[in-house]
């Protein structure tokens, strides 16, 4: 080098102790690169994967419920909601001082009301409100239901800072929060509320099934949470160029029900007019197939719509009107008198030729109780058959009938017609039955074998009672209800199907149809005469006008009518009970025997049955009955 | 032996790079693109005359272009494609423009760089007068009618373009200065020419620290040290600048002129985790940035901390945080490596410089680059507080990038007419 010649100029030693200055400065960059980047790696990398890895949820869809000709019952949509997080907000701000975060929250409303339409000053009252319902700590709604080009324009400006000018400010929109939430929707309003059941927002915002079918079927309906796991960025939204893990979500299968809508609309006007004429305090209509255990309609009044803005307050203060009565277990009186009878018959205790006395009252044990059909007209020697015991009602002919049984033989058949277990419908309160002799090893007293055999001290499901009607109507066997009929994904084959499940033969094929002539007599010329007939067709059914026991004290009264159309070959089992009708009268052909008729006219005409009796054949035959 | 030549040999041989092996090897070919080029240079030089003539000194004379230093220009060729490369990665979170940008500043640069190539160190004395009359003019359009951002008032808009004085400055300062010390040649050791030198850079310094801009106006005090060093400015009057330097300081930070947020950035450097969401958080996010990348890098694109916007000015003057994280500390020891390599054949030219003109000079740019280096690799990684001076060569920024080329366009050229004496 050129400089070799110029050993002792002092201008050369500089020069070297310049370059050596920079050699040290430069070994002093690669040590403290090598410290980092070896000695201090570990204790940095943990931190990254500490706090730069989340994972980003993805809510399934909740399926949708069908009715049996695949129309939605309940289906849901997703929403965007617009939410400020005011702790995130003030956390980011409050160290620019206090007028920096006044100036930020003016202008993020400013930005938010252009975003969004809203008026400025309710942004910024937002930030001083305490958490208004539905909120958490962290949690102002800013804006319900915001359009598709709202959370674009939102989210637009999360990627791309709105105060780009100074970056010694935090990100402006840094603490609102686009929620994806998915609402549920109910179609008809109140009518099948009890069935269908709530939603209520879960862990995550996932929507989970709170009674009815929402509930029973939450595993399907819910699908199953899909997330990515990987690094995020400084929004905490996933890095896309980063390697992350996945699982897709899966979408709620949908749940086809055996109901029909229409069906649950007649059924919930009948009892409206039930409800507005009797003042009940509640009342529960069932129609369903007795050949398969479909349900068709399955109402319960009081209801509330499930999709009322104030459905958490109207609950608090009704708690019982999101409850499905069909299910309620009571005392169904009258209406078991029919199902006693046939016991009796299947049993050859009882022929249905013979008369059994009654003198208008009978003390069984200790307890006189009276016969309401008989009280004041004794029936003749020989008239009172099982024909007549049941049309007319007669309180001492079953509870003669049923000391004749006796225990074991009454609880064995009451037994075999699944009262005392599951009616297996697929809904949650699917209670057993029972009676007032509640341990196997227990004796009842004569007065409770009697009472029992007409419905009293025994309290069962009207849904039970149903499935056993179902059983008389079907020529004897008992069938399963079932309100399910399938689960599976949108447009591909069910993934489970619950068939028909025919339980066991409870009566002969015999027994059935005398007893169906029994309940054809109840309605021609027993306690269900003019009440219950429908223009057209055969009708058979039979009425129930339970006491209510509260405490020991009776209080009130439940009315039942129980029965099938066409008689002849019947379509459909209809139920109605009204729970303590209070005005214009309480037995069961006054309270429930015209709106059943009501429902069974209307189904008749929905689900086209061809008419069984011409209108001018059932004048005559109604009035040869007459003269007999 | 007189084979075909490859393309590249051909390009090299029409750059005037590696003549004499080129004429060894391929005799024939030699002649032909010597001839080439005379032809194709005096045909241009015939139609524009006056370029011609300027042109002629450092062209068509190969023996200039045969001493340049070219080891230097492909030194900061790698820095600039590294610092491509990783302006690319940050493209890829979707901030393409940094990248795109760039490489309309490296080519403007590169113009820049044959401008600084064609220029005579010797000869600019004279126009010294000029140069220290553009840069005031710059600085005090920048104070009175600058843009804003970023809460300084650093850039003159011209149409959608913004240029920052400031870094043009320091280029200005070292050729002003240079000539300065070069005019007091001898007599350094008078305490006029100290206080001379130092009222040269008052003013624009001054001017910068209005901006504010720290990091550019210490750079211009490194650059006053390095040539005055190098001019031969006696010891003691370093210690009274440092002392004088510290006092000052001392006074403003009473007095309030300095502001409590660059206090804190400083004291921020020593622990940074005492305030991990304010003054700490580029200097702790940036060593995660670079801790994490450890020996290997996590490789192009796959920078967590770089693609996560957890960095501000990742693509600035915290790009050495990228290069970390995703190279790991091979690349970091390349690349500081690279700048050392270079800087050493800058400090060679500065040593066989026989004009002190050049010499000082070629102090100054090398002392500008050694400073941003340092300044800017050190405070990345948590030596030095964090100052705004970007990596030369490498940082995006255009004014950067075109001052960065210019400089090493003059340092190359001050390394082609060392022997000119010799002719």
């Amino acid at each position: 080098m050129a400089v070799a010649s110029r050993r002792n100029d002092p201008l050369l030693t500089r020069h070297r102790v310049t370059a050596a200055a920079g050699g040290l400065a430069a070994l002093a960059l690669i040590v403290r690169v090598v410290y980092l980047q070896t000695v201090r790696a570990p204790h940095y990398v943990s931190l990254l994967e500490k706090y730069r890895t989340g994972t980003v949820f993805e809510m399934p869809i909740r399926g949708e419920i069908l009715d049996r000709n695949r129309a939605p019952l309940a289906r849901t949509r997703y929403i965007y909601r617009i939410e400020l997080d005011p702790v995130r907000f003030t956390t980011l701000w409050s160290r620019l001082g206090a007028d920096a975060e006044e100036r930020g929250r003016e202008r993020l409303a400013r930005l938010l009301s252009g975003l969004l339409g809203i008026d400025r000053n309710d942004v910024l009252s937002r930030f001083h409100e305490a958490p208004g319902q539905g909120e958490t700590k962290r949690q102002r709604i800013i804006k319900n239901e915001a359009t598709l080009a709202e959370v674009q324009a939102i989210e637009y400006f999360l990627a791309h800072r709105p105060n780009d000018r100074d970056r010694s400010e935090p990100h402006l929109l840094d603490g609102i929060v686009v929620r994806k939430l998915s609402e549920r929707s109910v179609t008809d309003g109140d009518v099948s509320a009890a069935i269908l059941g709530r939603t209520v927002v879960g862990p995550m915002g996932i929507l989970r099934g709170l009674g009815g079918i929402e509930q029973w079927a939450d595993a399907a309906l819910a699908g199953s949470i899909g997330w990515r796991s990987g690094s995020v960025d400084r929004s905490r939204r996933l890095n896309p160029l980063m390697p992350y893990r996945r699982a897709s979500a899966t979408p709620g299968m949908e749940v086809g029900l055996t109901l029909d809508a229409e069906v649950q609309r007649i059924c919930a006007r009948a009892l409206d007019a039930c409800m507005a004429t009797h003042r009940p305090i509640g009342a529960t209509a069932i129609v369903m197939d007795p050949h398969t255990g479909d349900i068709l309609g399955m109402v319960s009044r009081p209801s509330v719509d499930l999709q009322s803005p104030d459905l958490g307050a109207i609950l608090a203060k009704h708690p019982e009107y999101d409850r499905n009565r069909a299910l309620m277990l009571y005392e169904p009186g009258s209406a078991l008198k029919p199902i006693t009878v046939a016991i009796a018959l299947e049993d050859g205790e009882l022929r249905d030729d013979e008369s059994i006395p009654c003198s208008g009252a009978f003390t069984p044990g200790n307890r006189m109780l009276r016969c309401e059909a008989h009280k004041s007209n004794t029936p003749a020697p020989g008239t009172n058959t099982p024909e007549m015991i049941v049309a007319k009602s007669c309180n001492v002919g079953v509870a003669r009938i049923s000391l004749r049984l006796g225990w074991a033989r009454l609880n064995e058949g009451l037994r075999n017609c699944g009262f005392f277990a599951q009616t297996g419908i697929q809904l949650y309160n699917d209670q057993p039955g029972y009676t007032v002799v509640r341990r196997p090893e227990d004796v009842p007293s004569r007065d409770d074998i009697a009472r029992i055999g007409f419905g009293q001290s025994i309290s069962i499901s009207p849904l039970a009672l149903t499935a056993v009607y179902g059983a008389l109507a079907n020529g004897g066997r008992l069938i399963q209800p079932r309100i399910i009929s399938y689960f599976g994904a949108p447009g591909s084959p069910a993934q489970r199907r619950y068939p028909v499940h025919r339980i066991d033969r409870i009566f002969s094929k015999e027994v059935a149809e005398e007893v169906r002539g029994y309940l054809r007599a109840v309605v021609v010329r027993g306690t269900g005469r003019k009440v219950a007939e429908v223009p057209g067709y055969t009708t058979a059914g039979k009425t129930g006008t339970a006491q209510k026991v509260d405490n020991g004290a009776y209080r009130g009264h439940i009315a039942t009518f129980v029965g099938f159309v066409p008689a002849t070959k019947p379509r459909a089992v209809i139920t109605v009970v009204v729970d303590e009708p209070s005005q214009n009268g309480y037995h069961g052909s006054q309270a429930a025997a015209p709106y059943w008729k009501r429902i069974a006219e209307d189904l008749m005409t929905h689900l086209h049955v061809a008419s069984d009796m011409p209108t001018t054949t059932a004048t005559r035959d109604e009035a040869s009955h007459e003269r007999r | 032996m007189d084979s075909n030549p490859g393309p590249v040999s051909i390009i090299l041989a029409l750059l005037g790079i590696g003549e004499r092996v080129h004429k060894r090897v391929y005799p024939r070919a030699h002649y032909t693109v010597k001839a080439g080029r005379t032809l194709a240079i005096g045909l241009y030089c015939g139609v524009n005359r006056p370029v011609g003539a300027k042109l002629n000194a450092a062209t068509t004379d190969f023996r200039l272009v045969r001493r340049a230093d070219w080891v230097i220009l492909i030194l900061v060729s790698v820095l600039l494609g590294i610092g491509l490369v990783g302006l690319r990665s940050i493209a890829l979170s979707g901030a393409p423009s940094y990248f795109n940008r760039q490489i309309l500043w490296a080519l403007i640069g590169l113009c820049a760089l044959l401008v600084g190539l064609i220029i005579d160190c010797e000869r600019l004395g004279r126009y010294v007068g000029v140069i220290y009359g553009v840069n005031l003019c710059l600085l005090l359009i920048v104070a009175i009618a600058g843009n804003e951002a970023k809460g300084a008032v650093r850039w003159i808009g011209v149409g959608s373009f913004r240029f920052q004085p400031s870094e043009f400055s320091k280029l200005f300062i070292i050729v002003s200065l240079a000539s300065l010390f070069n005019r007091r040649a001898g007599t350094t050791q008078h305490a006029a020419v100290f206080l001379r030198s130092l009222g040269h850079i008052a003013l624009p310094v001054l001017l910068v620290l209005k901006q504010p801009d720290l990091g550019t106006a210490v750079s211009i005090i490194a650059v006053w040290v390095g040539i005055s060093f190098i001019a031969g400015l006696p010891l003691r009057y370093h210690i009274i600048f440092a002392v004088a330097a510290l006092g000052l300081f001392l006074i403003a930070w009473r007095i309030g002129f300095i502001h409590d947020y660059q206090i804190a950035r400083l004291t921020a450097c020593v622990n940074p985790d005492a305030d991990p969401r304010g003054a700490g958080y580029q200097i702790r996010q940036a060593r995660i940035a670079v801790g994490s990348g450890q020996l290997l890098g996590k490789g192009f694109g796959r920078g967590t901390q770089a693609h996560g916007r957890f960095i501000p000015e990742r693509q600035t003057d915290f790009l050495f945080t990228v290069l970390a994280e995703e190279g790991g500390f091979v690349l970091c020891f390349g690349v500081i490596a690279l700048y050392v390599w270079l800087l050493l054949r800058g400090w060679a030219i500065v040593g066989a410089s026989r004009e002190p003109m050049s010499r000082y000079v070629a102090t100054g740019i090398v002392s500008m680059f050694s400073f941003h280096m340092a300044v800017n690799i050190g405070m990345t990684i948590g030596l030095l507080p964090v100052t705004g001076v970007p990596l030369p060569f490498m940082s995006y920024g255009g004014s950067s990038m075109i001052v960065s080329l210019a400089a090493v366009g003059l340092l190359v050229g001050i390394s082609m007419r060392h022997e000119r004496l010799v002719f």
